[in-house]
């Protein structure tokens, strides 16, 4: 920041004292204004005490064994190494990730759809916005997930239109091989913010650009995959990034439809954590699982963002780069 | 100027929400420290947890004022909810040193908690009308660090209306009950059964194996006692019945869950009985009134139920008022008057005096309960809280779930699946 903006002539003098100690404190890096500070102190103050010492303490605890009953005691690495031989570590490993793969792709087709449907100048098209919205504001809460164990239940609503359509029904939460994928639809229905995002995208797209496209014959499919994407690629990139760190975090759903089970087959990461920490009231082993799981999305992200050159466009490259 | 004073203002602003959102926390934390340090030394109050169904948070609610009106000084900070996360939270606070100072037990958890020092003694509590029985189970170590709260009992509720309506009486056997699992199939519609697959169900297992006189499964002792032959003969008894569509097919199976009115198969007429605890029975009944009555478990060599408290009060050993806490608990458990506001909303009271007084008073799921507690306690064995959550017990009742549903599931073959149940068991300590 430059210092001489900030410096306003006209400055109370106790103000101007506070900065001038400021600035020799910190050797003149100390620019932005001291209310700004304060004004952002009730956060700041939040976040170090309700997030940044938790999570300082998590570091520590993962390398001990604590109970909660019985003071945590330092054990080194064994955590690391027990997690190494722990089946049930690799198996939620395995279910998330193809949570992962499965359902962020499809929640941003989703998304992306729906967006490009509302994406048009026709009447009460905010009406349409808000009706299609609404569910995704509650979409995250415990009662759609228990809403979605009624739905594809033994009773359900899926098993009913089966039985009428002549499919033999079944209990598709009960089963190994069905139970991911209702949660993974489940991810899919969510789409309401990814979806907001896109189509805030799709309105920064100049018209200019499809209608020169028009003169020139390009057709509906050309214009999408020559105009949209590349344009919407930066929000793209925004919304697979935040849909996979929320992907490998998933537990609501988890938890409440099918709580993991049949056979483990919906063990996610996070509620295998959960299990550690408070069904077996392992918290140094859960902590250096929280850990690790932080190591995986960090690894997640950076792929993503070096991966992203070669894919994603910014407008304002062009210049750059011609 | 103006602009200067503006930003001072706004800064005084933001210093100012700052200190009402910190204060706002140290509200909270004077409240409670405020209750904790009673100026004049008569008013005090007494936190209390305990998990239950919504009657036995009304009967319990009531008792607690009713203390109050005759103790004044006393009051109560309650705090309940239902079963699910109840042990986190309070382990969570116990990790927090900030307990309440009376909280409801369970058998299941008793030992981890006696045996690290995080409960009071309650040996100076009157128990000359309490069953010895019972109050063995909330002992350690000599000592009285848990009040068992009600008689509770294993059995099995049955739907009545419909084995009557077929001419049948429950299994009293575990022939019977295998043999009636085949024979009232033909009987029923396509998706009902008599009971569903119980392969992965540890409890029921535990009461066959002990009905086969092979003692509990899990014990206290915390060593392994799942008995071979025993173990694969039940298992191969299911996948016969199994492979035959004579029970639950797996999918179903894992979807029942008991007392919820959607999902409990018994409740959905899917399944005619199942295992139950003699305490549970007015919830369960609540959900099917009048179809549903109780039954012990089937027997083999010996007796496959047992007896058991249905919950006990502890104290925080940080509580500043032990004392008061103790008082409190002895009125709860020896005296009438609370008697008969708290009914059987823990199971049948443990002060045989109390419950004769309250006998004529009970309903008819009240009888029923009594009924199958007299029923079990002529042979049944007492009961054994099994190993806690230490020395790796917590992950092995995790593994075995998994182990025996993938033999549900066809999986693995059940020879492997007592492979690594064996393997799983050298992880013990």
């Amino acid at each position: 920041m430059n210092a001489q903006t900030v410096q306003t002539p006209d400055k109370a003098g106790l103000y101007k004292g506070m900065e001038a100690v400021a600035n020799k404190t910190f050797k003149g890096r100390w620019n932005a204004p001291l209310a700004g500070y304060l004004f952002i102190a009730p956060w700041l103050l939040g976040f170090l005490i309700l997030q940044l010492w938790p999570i300082i303490q998590s570091f520590y605890l993962s390398f001990t064994e604590y109970s909660l009953l019985e003071p945590a005691r330092w054990i080194g690495i064994k955590n690391f190494q027990d997690i190494a031989h722990d089946r049930l570590f690799f198996n939620s490993l395995k279910v998330t990730f193809l949570y992962v793969i499965a359902s962020v792709p499809l929640k941003l087709l989703v998304a992306l759809a729906i967006a490009l449907l509302l994406n048009r100048n026709i009447r009460g098209i905010s009406f349409y916005r808000t009706i299609i919205y609404l569910p995704s504001l509650i979409g995250g809460s415990l009662a759609v997930a228990v809403l979605w164990r009624n739905i594809f239940g033994l009773n359900g609503f899926i098993n009913q239109l089966a039985i009428w359509v002549g499919i033999a029904p079944k209990n598709w939460i009960g089963t190994p091989s069905t139970a991911l994928g209702t949660l993974v639809l489940l991810t899919a229905w969510q789409f309401g913010s990814s979806m907001i995002i896109f189509l805030a995208g799709l309105k920064q797209i100049p018209s200019e650009l499809y209608e020169a496209a028009s003169v020139d014959g390009a057709s509906p499919l050309r214009k999408f995959i020559r105009i949209t994407l590349p344009m919407l690629s930066p929000v793209i990139l925004f919304n697979l990034i935040m849909g996979i760190i929320n992907a490998f975090q998933m537990f609501t759903s988890a938890f409440v439809v099918t709580n993991g089970g049949p056979v483990n087959s919906t063990e996610m990461f996070a509620l295998f954590l959960y299990n550690k920490a408070f069904g077996s009231l392992q918290m140094g082993y859960a902590s250096a699982l929280a850990w690790i799981l932080l190591v995986i999305i960090g690894i997640a992200t950076a792929l993503n963002f070096i991966a992203s050159k070669y894919w994603v466009f910014y407008e304002t490259e062009t210049e750059g780069r011609k | 100027m103006r602009k200067s004073w503006h930003r001072l203002a706004s800064g005084a602003a933001a210093v100012l929400s700052l200190s009402l959102v910190l204060s706002a926390c140290s509200g909270i934390k004077k409240e409670e420290a405020g209750s904790a340090e009673p100026a004049d030394g008569k008013s005090i109050t007494l936190r209390i947890m305990w998990w239950g169904s919504q009657a036995r948070h009304d009967a319990t609610l009531k008792a607690l004022d009713l203390y109050s009106e005759k103790n004044p000084g006393i009051t109560f900070e309650p705090e309940y909810q239902s079963f699910d996360g109840y042990q986190d939270k309070l382990s969570t606070q116990s990790a927090g040193k900030n307990t309440p100072d009376i909280f409801q037990m369970d058998a299941a958890w008793f030992n981890d908690w006696a045996s690290s020092g995080r409960l009071e003694d309650l040996s100076s509590i009157p128990t000359d009308h309490i069953d010895k029985a019972l109050l063995e189970t909330g002992t350690y170590q000599g000592k009285l660090y848990a009040m068992p709260l009600g008689n509770n009992a294993w059995g099995m509720v049955y739907n009545k209306t419909m084995m009557d309506s077929l001419g049948v009486q429950p299994p009293k056997t575990w022939d019977e009950f295998f043999a009636m699992a085949r024979d009232l199939k033909p009987k029923l519609a396509k998706d009902q059964y008599l009971t569903r697959d119980l392969t992965a169900d540890g409890a029921f297992y535990m009461s066959y194996q002990l009905s086969m006189g092979k003692g509990f499964s899990m014990s206290k002792d915390g060593k392994f006692h799942y008995d071979e032959a025993t173990w694969k003969d039940w298992m191969n008894k299911w996948a016969e019945l199994r492979k035959d569509n004579l029970v639950t097919p797996p999918d179903v199976t894992v979807s029942d869950k008991a007392q919820d009115a959607q999902m409990d198969l018994l409740i959905q007429e899917k399944i005619l009985l199942r295992g139950a605890h003699a305490a549970e029975f007015g919830g369960t009944d609540a959900l099917k009134p009048g179809v549903l009555a109780l039954t012990t478990q089937p027997r083999g060599t010996q007796a496959g139920g047992w007896l058991k408290a249905s919950m006990y009060w502890s104290v925080s050993p940080n509580s500043q008022y032990k004392e008061e806490a103790k008082k409190f608990i002895d009125w709860f458990v020896n005296s009438e008057e609370a008697g008969e506001i708290l009914g059987t909303s823990r199971g049948i009271p443990v002060n045989k005096t109390v419950a004769d007084a309250l006998q004529p008073k009970f309903t008819d799921v009240d009888k029923s309960a009594l009924g199958l507690i007299n029923e079990v306690s002529k042979d049944g064995a007492a009961f054994d809280p099994g190993p806690g959550n230490k020395g790796g017990w917590a992950n092995f009742t995790k593994e075995y779930d998994n182990i025996t549903q993938s033999i549900m599931f066809g999986k693995i073959s059940i020879d492997e699946g007592w492979d690594q149940i064996v393997k799983l068991s050298k992880t013990l300590e």
